[in-house]
């Protein structure tokens, strides 16, 4: 799923200064499952900002919706009535909620609640990490299921680098070396010696590098004449 | 509704005349002996006995521990610099009067700079009269541990003891001639095998560890079994506290009173707003009772009751806003900006909360205390919303080691911090939220708290 | 016509002339060989410096691509102005700056500026530098790097397959750490780096000489010590902080008891030195080691003394060496 993470209360509080209708668009599907932009961190929000603007006697009315997703129009048609008296729309998306939220209300300043990370997994309660840069062109299959783009800091392909002690990462204790895990899966997997093959530099285009990016599924689309 | 007492003691005659009056069912099994099998989920139990077969809604264990002779009749002072050990083998409580003697001639001999230890198996909570003798020891210099295990060997040509107490963590090794402990284990025995009939200790599979059970007045682990002893308690209006306690507690488990469970109204619990639910397995993994399921069928998570303690716990962690709390909490309607509003957890900080209400009666006029099933059913987002309406919110938790609910009590401080942070980062005053931990028996602590927040 | 055909001859001239560091390795001669770190400005004079100290004394050295992601002078404005002063340069190149259009590009200009020696690196992360906030490259890794300069000599290509009239065609060279763990992934790498196409193996700096030897075996049971040149690194610490900070790095591997000898020493830099002249001692006698590559951080000027007590004088001119 996307992981993300709420911003600071402070640059939230400064981007929403001086409007006086503010609804907080939470996102019912990854950012709630990473505590990030659910019902309630967007509830929690919305009374810290009146707690705020009482203080400061601001007047505000805070309003909080959670339409299942931000990414698909229908969830979004069915909250458009909300949004009428909205004079900013806080997006507790990810970037692609915030974006598809701006296309959708036009005439709305629509402003990010949240940073969004990565794609990743729920370690534990609280506790994510990075599993995958979609970076287009998986290569999962020669790493024993451990991704080098993602986990590797610096994305080799052939195996770690000097830095790599003790199965950690040379910039952070806390970090596993990707390439250790990769070794250390292969080595159950009786198949380490796969890693003599040398990989060769990756094609980015099918990353981000080569342009925005979309996937098309054509005999899906409705219209059947394209 | 049935009420079973088990257990012989002088509380028995006032219980079931208490009882009665509230409209239960009393049923005494005064030889423990005689019970042979114990079975069920919350509020609706089953005792067999060697007569008869029971069924009962709440139960009631009054068997008195083993209660020795003061130390001080039988110990005088003659060790050399040997370490002495008090040693209180007690399943829970330990008696009142013995506890008391015990800490008073450890805090003697500590003050004639000896090494003392004191070993328990069961940390009691400090009553009225212990409280400071607590304390006290504490400040000359004894050493408390809370062990759960226990070996001792003695040499009986020489007299010396050799003791091995092990706490979980770390395994401490004493010896010396000057041991103090009770003379017979028929105490601890009979309690270890009513608690173990009971399900009261923790088993291998349990998430939960329940020799904190005994932490609280009277309620244990499992919903709808007490202990009440006489002979535990330091003051005798605290025995009547303690039944009333009890008997209020029932009904609130049972429901809105027996009238209301009666008129079908529903028991606390925990709902599951379906279509707020993202099946992310927060509250399932949260859960310390294992009371969550993931309900494949619809895609979302639910609730299995008999499992359920209502701690909800579910509920602050979801972060979905899905996971709520079926009954509504009373509200006073003290609603200002000058109120405080006290959450309290209903193993700790209710009871002292309740202690207070005549002392403070002035000052409870702008107090709204409302009780929670654990602190970990508090979280950032309901502390920001009660900030809305109240100038200052207290949250009472259990001790470090005393929650029931698997650390709600530390999980309550978090977000206790985490709303301090917010408050800070909004340029509110982060003294306008605040979490004590503390046990029933600390109403003094608690008054300090408030008075402090209250000005 | 003529003039064309005279132009060819020249160009064929140029691309078979060895560096003199490869001439030496082949001809089975022992190497010394030392690092210069360009500065954080753009002074040529402090280069120049440089390498008129090490001149003599050295048969080429290292200059340091923006060593732990610090901002530094080019490494190949670097070599150039060290060639110019008569030092032999090899020039480091890392994939954490440059997609494979710099680092081609930087090392077409490179070898047109005369430099023949190239040590491929992956680099230190950008986190540890002075620049962490800046966007990593890595588009490619040193063994794809290896890879495709190797494919740009034997098959006068490019990374992508496209053909180049004159391209740049290095003595390449690769790094290993003896040190890291697990043992089996390293000995892979090293591997596959020597199969990508490194000729020559500079090391981790080394202070655990035995685990060092233990290595040494390893990589002789694989016969790899007969596909590339091993150049064993040593450091010089001027004093017990800087060995101390030493042990701290990610790879690196000091034994306590050196630790312990420096902090007793009555003088660190004296003693610093004395490590570093028996390290060398033992480790040039290991069978499979061709070459001490000096590392002396912040301590240029100990090098020159260091070669000479070692013993390593007269360094061989390159017309005396015999192929």
């Amino acid at each position: 799923m996307i992981v993300a993470e709420q911003k600071p209360l402070e640059e939230i509080s400064k981007s929403l200064e001086g409007f006086e209708n503010i609804v907080i668009a939470a996102c019912g599907t990854c950012v709630t499952v990473c505590m990030a932009g659910g019902e309630k961190e967007a509830l929690k929000l919305a009374s810290v900002l009146e707690l705020n603007r009482a203080e400061q006697a601001v007047p505000v009315k805070v309003k909080v919706v959670t339409p299942k997703r931000q990414c698909d129009v229908e969830f979004l048609d069915d909250m458009a009535e909300e949004f009428g008296g909205a004079d900013v729309i806080l997006s507790m998306g990810c970037g692609a909620g915030v974006q598809f939220m701006a296309e959708r209300f036009r005439g709305k300043l629509v402003l990010p609640g949240i940073n969004t990370k990565f794609i990743g997994v729920a370690r534990e309660i609280g506790v994510w990490t990075e599993m995958c840069q979609g970076c287009g062109a998986c290569i999962l299959e020669k790493t024993g299921g451990v991704c080098p783009v993602a986990r590797c800091s610096k994305s080799n392909f052939n195996g770690p680098c000097g830095g790599s002690m003790d199965g950690k990462c040379e910039i952070d204790p806390n970090v596993d070396c990707g390439w250790q895990l990769i070794y250390d899966r292969l080595k159950e997997l009786d198949r380490v010696e796969k890693l003599y093959e040398i990989v060769e530099p990756k094609d980015w285009r099918s990353s981000r590098d080569g342009g925005p990016r979309s996937v098309e599924k054509k005999e899906m689309r409705l219209d059947t004449d394209i | 509704m049935n009420v079973a007492i088990l257990g012989k003691s002088q509380v028995n005659d006032l219980l079931e005349k208490k009882l009665s009056e509230e409209g239960f069912t009393p049923c005494r099994v005064e030889c423990l002996e005689d019970i042979t099998g114990f079975s069920g989920e919350r509020l609706d139990y089953i005792v067999r006995t060697t007569g008869q077969t029971v069924k009962v809604g709440h139960v009631i264990v009054t068997e008195e521990p083993v209660c020795e002779k003061p130390f001080s009749n039988h110990y005088r002072v003659t060790v050399g610099n040997e370490p002495v050990v008090f040693i209180l083998d007690y399943p829970s409580e330990s008696p009142a009067h013995y506890t008391v003697d015990a800490l008073e001639n450890a805090i003697k001999l500590a003050r004639r700079r000896k090494q003392v230890f004191y070993l328990s198996r069961f940390m009691r909570t400090a009553g009225y009269q212990t409280e400071n003798l607590y304390k006290e020891a504490r400040n000359a210099g004894v050493t408390f541990i809370k062990y759960l295990s226990l070996e001792i060997a003695c040499d009986t040509e020489t007299g010396l003891y050799r003791i091995m107490a092990d706490d979980g963590y770390d395994a401490l090794k004493l010896e010396s001639t000057a041991v103090i402990k009770p003379e017979s284990s028929t105490a601890s025995e009979k309690m270890d095998r009513i608690a173990r009939l009971l399900r009261l200790k923790c088993n291998e599979d349990s998430s939960v560890n329940d020799d904190r059970s005994f932490l609280f007045p009277t309620l244990t682990s499992r919903n709808g079994i007490y202990f009440i002893h006489s002979s535990t308690i330091t003051a005798e209006t605290e025995l009547q506290d303690r039944i009333a306690f009890t008997i209020s507690e029932m009904k609130e488990r049972t429901g809105h009173g027996l009238a209301d469970a009666a008129a079908g109204k529903e028991a606390k619990g925990i709902e599951i707003d379906a279509g707020k639910c993202a099946f992310c397995y927060t509250c399932f993994r949260a859960c310390p009772h294992s009371a969550m399921a993931p309900d494949y069928e619809n895609s979302v998570m639910k609730n299995l009751g008999n499992g359920c303690q209502t701690c909800g716990i579910c509920v602050s962690v979801c972060p979905a806003d899905a996971v709520k709390m079926k009954a509504e909490k009373p509200v006073d309607g003290v609603k200002a900006p000058n109120a405080l509003k006290i959450l309290c957890c209903e193993n700790s900080g209710k009871a002292a909360a309740q202690m207070l209400k005549h002392e403070l009666a002035g000052l409870f006029e702008r107090i709204e205390t409302v009780p929670v099933s654990c602190g970990g059913e508090i979280s950032v987002e309901t502390i920001t919303a009660d900030l809305k309406h109240y100038g200052k919110v207290l949250v009472l938790t259990c001790m470090d080691d005393a929650c029931k609910h698997f650390e709600g009590n530390k999980r309550a401080a978090r977000f206790v911090e985490k709303t301090k942070a917010l408050l800070a980062a909004s340029g509110l005053d982060e003294k306008r939220v605040e979490c004590m931990k503390l046990s029933h028996a600390m109403p003094m602590a608690l008054r300090d708290q408030i008075l402090e927040m209250m000005g | 016509m003529v003039i064309h055909l005279k132009k060819e001859v020249e160009v064929k001239a140029m691309t078979i002339e060895k560096s003199k560091l490869q001439t030496m390795l082949e001809a089975g001669l022992f190497t010394v060989t030392a690092e210069i770190g360009p500065p954080m400005s753009a002074n040529a004079e402090i280069v120049k410096k440089s390498a008129r100290e090490l001149l003599d004394h050295i048969d080429a050295a290292n200059v340091t691509d923006n060593q732990t992601a610090i901002v530094r002078m080019s490494s190949v404005a670097a070599c150039y102005l060290a060639s110019q002063e008569g030092v032999e340069p090899v020039l480091q190149m890392t994939c954490r700056d440059r997609n494979r259009i710099a680092i081609q590009s930087d090392l077409l200009g490179a070898y047109a500026l005369g430099i023949r020696n190239l040590l491929c690196l992956s680099g230190d992360h950008q986190t540890f530098g002075n620049h962490p906030e800046s966007k990593n490259v890595y588009d490619i890794d040193s063994i794809q790097l290896l890879q495709g300069l190797r494919k740009m000599k034997e098959d006068k290509v490019f990374m992508s397959g496209k053909p180049s009239k004159l391209p740049a065609e290095f003595f390449l060279g690769a790094t290993a750490n003896p040190f890291a763990h697990p043992e089996e992934l390293q000995l892979i790498r090293l591997h596959k780096k020597i199969e990508a196409g490194a000729q020559f193996i500079q090391t981790q700096a080394i202070y655990d000489v035995e685990q060092f030897a233990r290595w040494m075996e390893k990589v002789r049971a694989a016969g790899l010590h007969k596909k590339a040149y091993f150049l064993a690194g040593v450091l010089v610490n001027k004093s017990l902080k800087s060995l101390e900070m030493t042990k701290k790095v990610a790879g690196m591997q000091v034994p306590d008891y050196l630790v312990e000898r420096m902090r007793k020493a009555a003088s660190y830099e004296e003693e610093g030195v004395s490590i570093a002249l028996e390290l060398i001692e033992k480790i040039k006698k290991i069978e499979g080691v061709s070459g001490i590559h000096i590392m002396a951080v912040g301590w240029e000027s100990i090098v020159p003394s260091i070669v000479e007590k070692a013993g390593f004088l007269p360094r061989p001119k390159l017309n005396e060496v015999v192929v």
